[in-house]
């Protein structure tokens, strides 16, 4: 009887010690599949020059170095300040990511030719590095610009207000190509535009109020001198005034008051900027000229629409339908 | 010894005010040099963060219209296109836009505001606020609308809940609610300068200067007005005010907003039953709101406010004996009011939002002739509210809230208030209201208690009868809201029904009992009989009830962006025993009002407004007017002197048709042009 207990009590422990050691093995194939498949090997040598301070670029960074954890010693950070003419890890490098306006700023010491990849900076912006003549810049140069396409707004905005004939805008030096462009495709579109140029801060207030008086939505476009912390609060409050709905170009503006906004989150272009570096790894390309995100989302703000008595759809229904009209165009 | 105590007291009365402002403006300063709110962290690439750095929540739920769809009240917004196209120079005055509502004016000074009836001079039984703070009077109740520290040019829009809503605005809030909300400072701009010219010696100049410097805005006013009133009527009238508001962003969540106003200046008074005399009158308000907006969903705010009103005033009276009974009557009246807020507001889903705060007020009143004492009398207060918002379905809302008050005056009560909002269409919605709403005697209503010192006796005019508490009102509502055309027409639809119980009115005759006792009714408690001399005052007391029918419609058309049309609508009946008073005939049993504005080409704008009401008699004033057409022009020019500045001429003519009679038949308005010039320079 005792040895029947006994033996039933070594099946039972080694039974369980096969059950956990298979467990054991499960879980490592597990950690193993995780590994493989959540992150990628780098061949390539990358560096990336920003501002570790920053928080976005920090976000970015830790990104980029969780998706290519598996060769941590092919991706190196350099601080802005860091960057010299014969800065040597540069020459060892294969892509140089640049992120931000120090960090783009600090390339133009560089005169290795590793190829140049800039983002977190507006089109009108990033232009500047990218179009540098070719004599004082040997890089391949190109971007992921930080702002979303004209028509892309523009798309969205008849997707929530198709009945909307008359958009207006300010514009000041920064924003300028960028309203230019505006003016053009939405008067492609069928849209009657009023714009104004703002030169200094002073003018804000006056221009606004004017232009208000013969709108139907007002587009905000990025621009430091007409939207920040200081002014944007005014001109939430001016464009409610008149019960005019404000698209922004950022998920804060739309919880600050703006109607809606089409906008790339940090994933979104870390996402993009891994599949920058995965293509460059295996073709040596880069998008030329630059590109705008291709990954974004849409937000809406239902309160502030509720109350001026809008009727907005939902934000997953605006983003396929842009991704639609993308897609036919 | 008097004398002394008395210029100690008027000095105090005058260093209070100045030591609020500055004792606010200094904690202000201290607050803002502090280290936690000075400035932000230095960017070096101020790109870096702004597409998606955070930006301060401006449009919170406390600034946006709730969307009248879905809102558990009817509502009329007057908003600042309006104000201008309607010509009108008073505050009070819009509320003629508003269906169901009566404005009158008790003299050329003073005007009275009530919705559906009910009301004398003084209207008790309407909440009023500025931008959240109660400008109730605790004295007589009602507003002194020509006290109010504010500019008509400073207001943003105003927002009239017709209808009971003590459960979110307290317990004035009894027939409606006048919330009306300043511009915020970074709305104006620069130096505005506007002179107004008026028949009947109407005169106002208005100086503006508005600004900011970083985070902080500003707005300040400062004006003078003079009235000559009516040319029957010792009803003239000064007045200096300052007056402003200062917004500040201290970080991305938190802002803090302070108004203040200081007014006074000497108001004539007298008619044929008062003899002619002056009453100074000054007035100080001061509010401070704290709001920490945590993010979209949830914000606190704190509330503080200080309101300070003084009329001193008195007078010689012989009573039309030629000498033979006189006496000097102080008819002065002091009244503070402390208030304290916290409220916090929260969407704990995306179907529902839970609104709830707590609050305490002090009000204390010094009225030498209405409650024959010289010492202060005070009412404190605590009040806890709850409102719970439910999307119970994408077109189905309920709204359901409360408020419990507890006060030194009369016992605790709640007002509760449940609505159910139902969106057939996208566009259009059905909702049904009930609520139950108290209101508090006022102090004066409380421990009125009238006596004239004459040379000869103590004669007692009015007395409290019994300690009077609440008056209680039971409303039911129906109503529709459609918009149509695009968003271009809003109508809205309302039939209601409200019953009051326990009216606190005015009996022209008292018994006295033996045993001390004050009765409406000639039947004294077994063991006392009636005092031979109890007929000879009014009291006031708990005698009547009311129930009041109708229905209201509102439209809001605008055509183009250059066009506005407002009709409103109302009709009402009152039934009542009236026993004492006419309160049936406190109402007029249809009102009308519409406005038509055009903005022509080269900034030429012309409008017009029509009011009409039938016969009404608002209470305690002596006879029944008849009925009220009144037609109102208004034809302004802007023009642009350069970039930076812009003169606007515009020339008002108001009761352009018959002389009308408001509150009593001896107050007849005739036609009245107005002049009007503003420079403006951004």
């Amino acid at each position: 009887m005792n040895m029947d207990v006994q033996q039933r009590q070594q099946q039972i422990k080694e039974g369980s010690l096969s059950a956990r050691n298979y467990h054991f093995f499960m879980m490592m194939v597990a950690a193993f599949s995780f590994l493989l498949f959540s992150s990628a090997s780098l061949a390539e040598k990358l560096m990336i020059i920003g501002d570790i301070n920053q928080p976005i670029h920090q976000q970015l960074i830790n990104g980029l170095k969780k998706e290519f954890s598996q060769a941590p010693n092919s991706l190196t950070v350099a601080h802005p300040n860091q960057i010299t003419k014969n800065y040597s890890p540069v020459a060892k490098a294969e892509l140089i990511i640049s992120l931000g306006l120090s960090a783009a700023k600090s390339t133009n010491n560089l005169t290795s030719d590793t190829p140049i990849f800039y983002t977190l900076l507006p089109k009108s912006l990033a232009n500047r590095f990218i179009d540098c003549v070719a004599q004082t810049c040997t890089q391949k140069r190109s971007a992921l610009f930080l702002d979303q396409p004209v028509a892309r707004q523009l798309n969205l905005i008849k997707l929530i207000f198709p009945e909307v004939k008359q958009i207006s805008f300010l514009y000041g030096d920064f924003s300028a190509t960028s309203a230019k462009e505006l003016s053009k495709l939405s008067k492609r579109s069928g849209y009657e535009t009023h714009s104004a140029h703002v030169k200094n801060g002073d003018e804000l207030s006056r221009k606004l109020n004017q232009l208000l008086q013969e709108s139907e939505l007002f587009i905000a476009l990025p621009d430091p001198l007409i939207h920040n912390r200081q002014s944007i609060p005014q001109l939430l409050l001016s464009t409610y005034r008149h019960n005019i709905p404000i698209f922004g170009f950022s998920k804060s503006y739309v919880s600050a008051g703006a109607i809606a906004a089409v906008f790339s989150s940090t994933n979104d272009l870390i996402q993009e900027l891994i599949s920058t570096i995965k293509t460059h790894e295996k073709s040596g390309q880069l998008p030329r000229g630059g590109s705008y995100p291709s990954q974004y989302r849409v937000e809406v703000n239902r309160d502030v629409a509720r109350s001026m008595n809008l009727h907005t759809p939902p934000p997953t229904q605006l983003h396929n339908g842009l991704l639609e009209l993308e897609a036919g165009s | 010894m008097i004398k002394i105590t008395t210029t100690n007291e008027a000095a105090m009365n005058r260093i209070q005010p100045v030591f609020y402002i500055a004792s606010t403006l200094l904690s202000l300063l201290a607050l803002f040099s502090s280290p936690i709110f000075a400035g932000h962290s230095s960017i070096e690439d101020p790109l870096d963060n702004y597409y998606l750095d955070q930006i301060p929540v401006v449009l919170s739920a406390t600034r946006l219209n709730q969307p009248q769809l879905e809102a558990p009240a009817a509502a009329t917004i007057i908003d600042r296109e309006m104000i201008k196209a309607s010509g009108l120079k008073e505050v009070a005055e819009l509320f003629m836009l508003v269906p169901g509502m009566q404005v009158a004016h008790t003299n050329g000074n003073y005007p009275a505001v009530t919705y559906h009836g009910l009301s004398d001079e003084y209207s008790r039984r309407m909440q009023v606020l500025i931008d959240g703070g109660s400008m109730y009077i605790p004295t007589v109740g009602g507003v002194l609308w020509s006290d109010l520290p504010l500019q008509i040019e400073d207001i943003e829009r105003i927002e009239v809940i017709r209808g009971p809503n003590a459960a979110s605005f307290g317990p004035n809030s009894f027939l409606g609610v006048i919330n009306i909300i300043t511009a915020h400072a970074s709305q104006d701009s620069g130096l505005m300068v506007k002179a107004t010219k008026g028949e009947r010696g109407y005169n106002k100049l208005l100086l503006r200067q508005a600004g900011s410097n970083g985070d902080l805005d500003y707005r300040l006013n400062g004006s003078y007005l003079e009235d000559g009133g009516l040319s029957t009527l010792h009803d003239s009238q000064r007045t200096n005010s300052f007056n402003g508001r200062i917004d500040y962003r201290a970080t991305a969540h938190d802002t803090f907003q302070l108004n203040f106003g200081v007014s006074e200046g000497p108001r004539e008074k007298g008619n044929d039953e008062l003899p002619h005399h002056s009453q100074q009158r000054s007035a100080f308000y001061q509010s401070l709101r704290w709001e920490h907006q945590k993010n979209r969903n949830e914000n606190f705010t704190l509330k503080f406010l200080y309101n300070y009103s003084d009329t001193s005033g008195s007078y010689f009276d012989d009573f039309g004996s030629g000498g033979v009974i006189t006496a000097n009557i102080d008819d002065s009246r002091k009244a503070e009011r402390f208030d304290l807020e916290f409220q916090h507001t929260s969407k704990p889903s995306e179907h529902t939002r839970f609104i709830w705060g707590l609050g305490a007020r002090h009000d204390r009143v010094r009225m030498p002739l209405w409650l024959n004492q010289k010492d202060y009398e005070s009412n404190i207060m605590q009040r806890v509210f709850a409102n719970f918002e439910w999307h119970i379905f994408d077109n189905l809302i309920l709204n359901s809230g409360t408020l419990y008050e507890k006060n030194s005056i009369v016992a605790p009560e709640w007002s509760p208030r449940v609505a159910l909002n139902y969106l057939f269409l996208p566009t259009q919605s059905f909702r049904l209201i009930a609520s139950r709403s108290h209101r508090t005697p006022d102090i004066t209503e409380k421990e009125l208690n009238v006596v004239v010192h004459t040379n000869i006796e103590d004669d007692q005019q009015f007395k409290s009868l019994n300690k009077p508490k609440s008056e209680r009102a039971d409303y039911i509502e129906f109503g529709y809201h459609g918009i149509f055309l695009e968003n271009r027409l809003n109508a809205d639809f309302k039939v209601y029904r409200q019953t009051f119980h326990e009216l606190i009115t005015k009996q022209n005759k008292a018994y006295i009992c033996t045993d001390g006792t004050v009765l409406p009714t000639a039947t004294c408690p077994p063991g006392s009989i009636l005092n031979p001399n109890g007929d000879e005052f009014d009291p006031y007391g708990n005698l009547d009830s009311a129930t009041t029918e109708g229905y209201e419609l509102e439209l809001n058309y605008h055509p183009t962006r250059r066009t506005l049309i407002h009709a409103g609508y109302s009709k009402i009946k009152i039934f009542s025993k009236d026993t004492e008073e006419d309160i049936s005939e406190s109402a007029p049993t249809d009102s009308f009002n519409l406005l038509i504005s055009q903005k022509l080409a080269n900034h030429w704008q012309i409008s017009s407004a029509f009011y009409y009401r039938s016969e009404m008699e608002w209470l305690l004033s002596g006879g029944q007017l008849d009925d009220y057409k009144r037609i109102d022009f208004t034809l302004s020019k802007m023009f642009r002197l350069s970039e930076k500045e812009e003169l606007t001429l515009s020339f008002t003519m108001q009761t352009a048709l018959d002389k009308n009679e408001e509150f009593s038949d001896d107050n007849e308005f005739d036609n009245r042009g107005f002049l009007e010039i503003e420079y403006q320079l951004q």
